[in-house]
């Protein structure tokens, strides 16, 4: 990666809700998940879903990771459990929970670490949901793998973590199908499976965007309910930055692949530093029906780039209202402020600041 | 569920019932009858004595009122007698029903008990030399016609190496059990060989389908065992489109059968039909296809069943 020769120094914004440093739960450095892009042209190519990722996941907070679809934010959490699909790899970087290199670790002992100390659940939860087995059944063998406890025992543990999500009538659903229930109750039996063993990290990926909104509205207050019940840390993946906002302590925002911001929730939202966080804000609806100060949603204009075929440069320089040629010629580092944000932008400095 | 089981019961009787006048008027539209029969067989029948047989016989009557005459009396209890074997039809179908029961039962669970693993095995690491080679098999299985790999078996076991016979079944008071078992390999093997290729490929392709849903994503995010993964949450998903599939071809296993007992003078349904077939014994042969068009239902029927047992989305009322 080229360097800049010179940096701006970052500003810091106005106020900064900085929790105190614990030492981090995770901490990924330099995280690189590479796809073979077979072209017939050149031959083997390989793209970054994700590049040069470096995070780090402190205890009790949520973490929000927001950007578009494809940006490599499913990558990013998927390889902290040693998931991503194949042909996908991870091609470098380390992940360090209690110690150990997450990215590093055999099968069998992140077989061990999964759904017991880190947990996940995802999007959809009619299609992550196994159809043919019940919701009981599907928490019980969690119990079942992780503490060894016999069919009974875990059956009677399922059900009272069924409950802990609110599921009301719990012993008699707990024998429903998936099919058998609604979408946000279907939710609720994802995160009860998700923390049945009491994890102390829990990933969330997009987990309201499929749910209609009154209801994500529910899940999104049951998940900050058990987090601070629990004191669990959670990585919250979405590209609503709407729902982010409401949860989230700490945003990091993803482009391409690459972090590109990262700062306090209030800090991120008050005085975005990334021109690209700043779109992002922007295309949010504010003000009340009615409201004078309603105006037509602007977009960002232009479209992701091509993972494979990336420009040299910023990589949001194509779509940046401030770009520049040194944007166009060199990538611009994710540098930390004193402040203890970080942003990759040239264009970061008092400048950028002076903008309305 | 009983309601359904009585409605599918009564649809399989209705398609019994005409498919049993599709028999009949097609064994009536082949050519020749039993009196041709013996008149080539006796040079000194008359045409006089034919005619007057055929009306015995009821032969000389429009094709409809025969199948009444013949529907009547089967729904009597009586299938008429075999003119070849010179019993009752039921006399002779029940042993060769049994006999064929054994070859496609233990076939069928030889097939897929090999099947299943490989397709597993197969679907688990796409695209690897692993899949190569067991789609190599499994292509040449589909490949290779029943009768050419019974030819083949035969000439390499019975007649080159010698350890196993080339076909029939032991005489009657010979030999125990093992005895039996011998004659039963090639004629198991054959069609077991058949039909491996056809249920790997069923296998491979719904496991890999299956291992693409978000569902075994999950399953592997709550850490389980990558055995537990593929064989609890991947398999059972997979096997209900196999067991259509599966069912569904049970049909040609029975015509596979046919010519496997053929070749192995296996006295089988298979053999049985053929026989009544080529001797014009019309009785035997007409009860003997509607036993295969029976068991057909009947796989048609096990298959429904099995969806709602391995799918709780269905469910029949």
């Amino acid at each position: 990666m080229q360097r800049p020769a010179e940096s701006r120094p970052i500003q810091s914004p106005a106020e900064s809700r900085q929790p105190p440093a614990a030492s981090p739960v995770i901490e990924v450095r330099g995280l690189e998940v590479s796809f073979p892009s077979p072209s017939e042209r050149t031959g083997e190519r390989v793209l970054k879903a994700a590049d040069d990722v470096s995070f780090a996941l402190r205890p009790g907070e949520v973490l929000g990771l927001v950007g578009e679809s494809g940006c490599g934010k499913s990558v990013t959490a998927l390889s902290l459990l040693g998931l991503v699909p194949p042909p996908g790899r991870i091609t470098g970087g380390s992940a360090v929970f209690e110690g150990a290199d997450l990215l590093a670790l055999p099968e069998s002992t992140l077989q061990g670490i999964r759904g017991a100390r880190i947990s996940m659940i995802f999007q959809e939860p009619m299609t992550a949901l196994n159809p043919v087995f019940t919701i009981g059944e599907q928490v019980a063998e969690v119990l079942r793998a992780h503490r060894r406890m016999d069919r009974a025992r875990a059956w009677r543990g399922a059900v009272e973590a069924l409950a802990r999500v609110g599921i009301a009538d719990a012993a008699t659903r707990a024998r429903a199908y998936p099919h058998e229930i609604s979408g946000g109750m279907r939710q609720r039996a994802m995160i009860a499976m998700a923390l049945a063993c009491g994890p102390d990290v829990l990933i969330a990926d997009e987990p309201t965007t499929a749910l209609d909104v009154i209801v994500q509205a529910q899940i999104v207050d049951l998940l900050l309910e058990v987090q601070s019940a629990t004191g669990l840390a959670v990585l919250f993946i979405s590209h609503d930055l709407g729902v982010i906002s409401e949860v989230a302590d700490r945003v990091m925002v993803m482009y391409a692949g690459r972090l590109v911001e990262e700062a306090p929730a209030e800090a991120l939202f008050s005085g975005p530093l990334h021109p690209y966080t700043r779109g992002l804000i922007d295309t949010l609806p504010g003000g009340a029906p009615g409201d004078a100060t309603r105006r037509r949603l602007p977009a960002i204009p232009g479209t992701v780039p091509d993972l494979r075929a990336l420009p040299q440069g910023c990589r949001f320089a194509e779509r940046c209202p401030l770009a520049e040629d040194a944007c166009r010629a060199a990538e611009p580092p994710l540098q930390e402020g004193a402040d203890g944000r970080r942003v990759a932008c040239f264009m970061a400095g008092p400048s950028f600041k002076a903008e309305p | 569920m009983s309601r359904y089981l009585l409605d599918r019961v009564v649809q399989s009787a209705i398609v019994l019932a005409l498919m049993s006048f599709a028999i009949y008027a097609l064994i009536g539209l082949m050519p020749g009858d039993p009196i041709d029969l013996m008149i080539s067989a006796d040079p000194k029948m008359t045409s006089e004595d034919a005619a007057r047989l055929r009306a015995l016989y009821g032969l000389d009557k429009p094709i409809i009122e025969r199948y009444g005459n013949w529907l009547q009396a089967a729904l009597g209890g009586d299938f008429g007698y075999s003119r070849m074997h010179a019993k009752p039809v039921l006399d002779v179908l029940v042993p060769a029903l049994g006999n064929t029961a054994v070859l496609l039962g233990l076939s069928f669970v030889l097939s897929i008990a090999v099947a299943l693993p490989l397709g597993v095995a197969a679907a688990r690491r796409p695209y690897s030399r692993t899949d190569y080679a067991i789609n190599l098999f499994a292509f040449a299985g589909i490949s290779v016609p029943p009768f050419w790999l019974a030819l083949l078996l035969i000439i390499l076991f019975a007649v080159i190496l010698g350890i196993l016979p080339a076909g029939g079944v032991p005489a009657v008071g010979d030999g125990g059990f093992w005895e039996g078992a011998r004659y039963l390999v090639l004629p198991v093997a054959t069609l077991t060989i058949a039909s491996i290729g056809g249920h790997t490929r069923y296998v491979r392709a719904a496991m890999l389908e299956t291992l693409r849903q978000d569902y075994i994503q999950t399953a592997r995010a709550k850490g389980l065992d990558q055995d537990l993964v593929v064989y609890k949450h991947a398999l059972r998903n997979a096997l209900i489109p196999v067991v259509t599939i599966v069912a569904l071809n049970f049909g040609y296993l029975f015509s596979g059968a046919l010519i496997t007992e053929t070749i192995f003078a296996y006295p089988g349904m298979g053999k049985l039909i053929f026989d009544a077939i080529m001797a014009n014994d019309f009785n035997l042969a007409l009860i003997a296809l509607l036993f295969a068009a029976l068991l057909t239902l009947l796989g048609n029927l096990l298959a429904d069943i099995a969806y709602a047992a391995l799918d709780p989305r269905i469910s029949y009322r």
